[in-house]
């Protein structure tokens, strides 16, 4: 039972069952503010004559609330392209450690089927990625810690001087080394129960979101596949009524009714584009999550090294006090005098409480890290269950009208039919 | 179903005032319609293995309501297992009041080649009416086992469809094959069978070739409309045939990602405590879907495939049918043809009477003796041969001048029952098509909409983090 509740990262407070649980809700910059990703526009980067295309995206923002005074401007208007909005992450990623962080939509097009937009610069797919990079910037906005950072609030209204005031705070360093750590994977000598239990949720949650994607696109490919075929059965309809006395005109009516069964489909399965991108969100959202119980890991690897060390250390200053000696001077040299021993042990004693206090400070990150963690990893289950409802539920209904929709066409043909005399 | 046919028959057949005519004008009430209850409940379950009785939906209440003179079923496939081979056979049961059966009531067993012997018959016996089909005999899916369930009963069905048709048709149903078809005891019919009356067919079939070979002067224009109708019908059936096998590997393909997907939700919701009730709706709705696709994949065979594929045969049997038309009137405009060579020859004969009077013979002498005729022995003989063959001519010009108005009479005739009957069966036909969708979406709808409140919860938590996605 507790396991359970730990695998979603939820800290037990007492006996509160969750469904009627109080969420407080945190104050973020999306209470103050409105933001937009209204258009995208094609540049181009003319230097050194090579003609190098780029997308740029228009970013509005507006203060709401009379009162705050968190922002660079009440009104402001600027464009930033992809990779722009890739350093933005990069720096919070770096700078917000424990935090869940919101993903940006995919640089290239997964999953994807026939009628799908791979090319970056097809319309669709443009369009596609300015409504997830709004989508990013309003996660972040309404998160209630980072959403307070000052270069987030520059990203969105500082037109100039942004790109160097980034990248004075020295991230980029401090990205490198941390982003490599990551991927390494550390044995620990006893993990934190409640971040395995976490982890291995957020692996159940990447492989069911991504072989749903992979199914889901393989079984749009085929519907629109039978809908298609169906055009062919309005074209011979129309060809053969011409031939037929009585059944010509129902057969003609038919046909029209087929061709539009046919065309039909198009618009309600761009329509299911976006709950395949909402699926992917979370997707990406899982590897964040791991992101985050991996950075916990190598914190306590740190500890649990630190804490090492200084048993070795106190070993080795037992060893020196009791007279032992190492290898090397029973080969080569004498015994200790005592002087030599007590230096060699103040030496030891001096190291050991350097590493006691690393062991403090160690042991004060992992415990802020954790502390912070679990509370934005309770934060991030509670809006999963939210947002993936709405999916689901979204879903469904798209469903709904798909089926309402062929219902209707196939209740004409039959009524053309039943017209034949 | 059963009025149409029979005031079709009254119709058409208004020319043939025989008994048969009286009996179905009488409509006493016979003792079919109160046998046919009985009948129909005493249906005999047979030993063998895969025996059973199944017909196309609608024939079972025909048989009771029918008034017929002569109905016939097809039903209860065997299994016959014999040294030299395995074969099935279909009872036939027949029920007429048809004065010329001796019985009400016939029960038989026939074979698929008995049916194809009978058709033959038919065929020499009325080359110039239209025959109903036959199934072929690979059919319908090559990939179908010839004894598999499936096989059979479509098989079954369509013998069925083309006994019916000729036990409704006016002139057919009166040949004597018929009868014998359907009321032979097995040891009587095999004597039938064997008995060889291959010259006509033989005959016949060579008319069919001289037909590719000499062009016709004028076929009748309504016979050439009917020729081209029949060949765009039978262009658009074999495209919707095929459009429809692609259809129903789409919908294969379809159908195996369905099943590929709800296990997906289902396991996911096993991580997922608070989403589970709604990710266990997702898939019970995915599966329900599933099946409902699954149930339009198994009807495609005997809703469309067979149907369709039962047209187009019927198309190529009008397309005989015209062709063997055709040759009737080949046959008649050769002798027209050759009456008119003969007149011209003799005519020439004739002329040169007077000139060459004092000719002689050809050829050289033998011992004095001419051993060839003289020109005038020879003329005189011709003369005398067509003094004969002529009037022989011309009689065979006017029956053959009959034979071909008789021609066009009968399939002209059948012609009309055939384009309304095939009005209504592909009318039938495409509105089972749209009726299977219409229930497909309508399962579909209903799996949907049941599983939505599931999926919107309802929880008080919803109402107070507000979902940030984009709806663009």
């Amino acid at each position: 039972m507790e396991d359970n509740k730990m695998k979603e990262g939820f800290l037990e407070k007492g006996n509160a069952n969750f469904e009627s649980r109080v969420y407080e809700k945190k104050d973020s910059l999306l209470d103050h503010m409105e933001i937009n990703v209204i258009e995208a526009e094609k540049r181009e980067n003319g230097a050194l004559n090579i003609r190098d295309f780029y997308t740029v995206y228009l970013i509005e923002t507006k203060v709401t609330d009379p009162e705050f005074n968190g922002a660079f401007s009440k009104i402001s208007a600027l464009w930033r392209r992809y990779s722009e909005f890739e350093l933005l992450r990069t720096y919070l990623e770096v700078t917000y450690p424990y935090v869940v962080l919101p993903p940006l939509p995919e640089k290239k097009v997964m999953y994807t089927w026939q009628k799908v937009a791979s090319d970056t610069f097809d319309p669709d797919f443009v369009d596609r990625r300015r409504a997830g990079l709004e989508n990013f910037l309003l996660r972040v906005a309404s998160h209630p810690v980072i959403s307070h950072d000052h270069l987030f609030i520059g990203f969105l209204q500082q037109e100039e001087g942004w790109r160097e005031s980034i990248k004075e705070t020295g991230y980029l360093q401090l990205a490198e080394s941390k982003l490599k750590a990551l991927s390494v994977s550390v044995r620990l000598k006893q993990p934190d129960k409640r971040f395995e239990a976490i982890k291995n949720y957020g692996n159940e949650l990447q492989s069911n979101l991504s072989n749903l994607l992979r199914v889901r696109a393989r079984m749009v490919e085929r519907l629109y596949g039978i809908h298609k075929l169906h055009a062919n059965y309005g074209r011979i309809f129309s060809e053969w009524s011409a031939k037929e006395k009585e059944m010509g005109d129902g057969l003609q009516k038919a046909g029209h009714y087929l061709d539009s069964y046919a065309a039909g489909i198009d618009i309600p399965l761009e329509e299911e584009e976006l709950f395949a991108d909402q699926l992917k969100e979370y997707l990406f959202f899982a590897g964040a999550l791991q992101s985050v119980c991996r950075r916990q890991e190598m914190l306590q690897y740190h500890l649990e090294r630190a804490e090492s060390a200084v048993a070795s250390r106190t070993t080795e200053k037992d060893n020196v006090q009791k007279g032992k000696t190492g290898l090397m001077t029973r080969l080569f040299g004498s015994a200790d005098t005592d002087e030599v021993r007590e230096l060699k042990v103040n030496l030891l004693d001096q190291r050991i409480q350097e590493g006691k206090s690393s062991i403090r400070n160690a042991q004060e990150e992992l415990n802020d890290f954790a502390a912070n963690a679990l509370i934005d990893i309770e934060r991030f289950q509670h809006q999963k269950v939210i947002d993936l409802r709405e999916t689901l539920a979204g879903y469904v209904v798209l469903q709904v009208k798909m089926c309402r929709k062929g219902l209707q066409t196939w209740t004409h043909i039959r009524d053309c039919l039943e017209a034949i005399p | 179903m059963a009025d149409s046919v029979e005031t079709a028959v009254l119709e058409v057949s208004s020319e043939y005032k025989t008994s048969v005519m009286k009996k179905q004008d009488s409509k006493e009430t016979d003792i079919m319609s109160n046998c046919s209850a009985s009948l129909e409940g005493s249906v005999v379950a047979s030993p063998s293995i895969e025996s059973f009785s199944t017909l196309p939906d609608q024939d079972m209440s025909e048989f009771g309501l029918d008034s017929r003179d002569l109905q016939v079923k097809v039903d209860n496939p065997q299994k016959h297992l014999e040294t030299l081979e395995t074969y099935i056979t279909f009872r036939i049961t027949t029920r007429t009041s048809r004065a010329e059966f001796d019985e009400t009531e016939y029960v038989v067993r026939r074979r698929y080649n008995d049916f194809v012997w009978l058709r033959q018959k038919l065929v020499d016996a009325f080359p110039t009416h239209l025959i109903p089909p036959l199934p072929g005999k690979h059919t319908l899916l090559a990939q179908l086992d010839r004894y598999s369930k499936e096989f059979i009963i479509a098989r079954m069905a369509l013998l069925h469809r083309f006994l019916n048709r000729v036990a409704n048709h006016p002139v057919l149903s009166c040949n004597q094959s018929v009868k014998v078809f359907l009321t032979a005891k097995p040891s009587e019919f095999a004597i039938h069978r064997k008995s060889r009356q291959g010259l006509l067919g033989r005959m016949s079939s060579s008319f069919h070739n001289l037909a590719a070979v000499y062009m016709m002067r004028q076929r009748p224009a309504e016979f050439d409309q009917v020729r081209d109708y029949v060949a765009t019908l039978g262009d658009k059936l074999l495209s919707v045939e095929k459009v429809s096998q692609r259809i129903q590997k789409e919908r294969q393909d379809y159908l195996y990602e369905l099943h590929q997907m709800h296990p997906i939700y289902t396991l996911w919701s096993a991580s997922e405590p608070e989403l589970s009730p709604a990710l266990l709706a997702m898939a019970s709705a995915v599966e329900r879907n599933a099946q409902s696709q699954q149930h339009v994949l198994v009807t495609f065979t005997t809703t469309i495939a067979q149907p369709l594929k039962e047209y187009l045969l019927y198309i190529d049997a009008v397309k005989e049918a015209l062709a063997r038309r055709d040759s009737v009137q080949i046959e008649y405009e050769l002798t027209v043809d050759d009456l008119k060579k003969k007149r011209i020859e003799k005519e020439q004969l004739m002329a040169n009477e007077q000139q060459s009077v004092g000719a002689s013979g050809g050829g050289f002498s033998l011992g004095g003796t001419s051993l060839w005729k003289s020109a005038g022995e020879m003329r005189e003989d011709k003369l005398q041969k067509l003094a004969q063959s002529i009037p022989q001519l011309v009689k065979q010009v006017e029956e053959n001048q009959d034979k071909v108005e008789c021609a066009n009479e009968n399939l002209r005739a059948d012609l009309e029952r055939w384009h309304s009957e095939k009005k209504n069966d592909i009318k039938k036909l495409f509105l089972a098509l749209a009726n299977q969708q219409i229930k497909y979406y309508e399962q579909c709808l209903a799996a949907w909409e049941e599983v939505l409140p599931d999926i919107k919860g309802g929880d008080i938590s919803s109402t107070q983090s507000k979902p940030v996605h984009v709806t663009s």
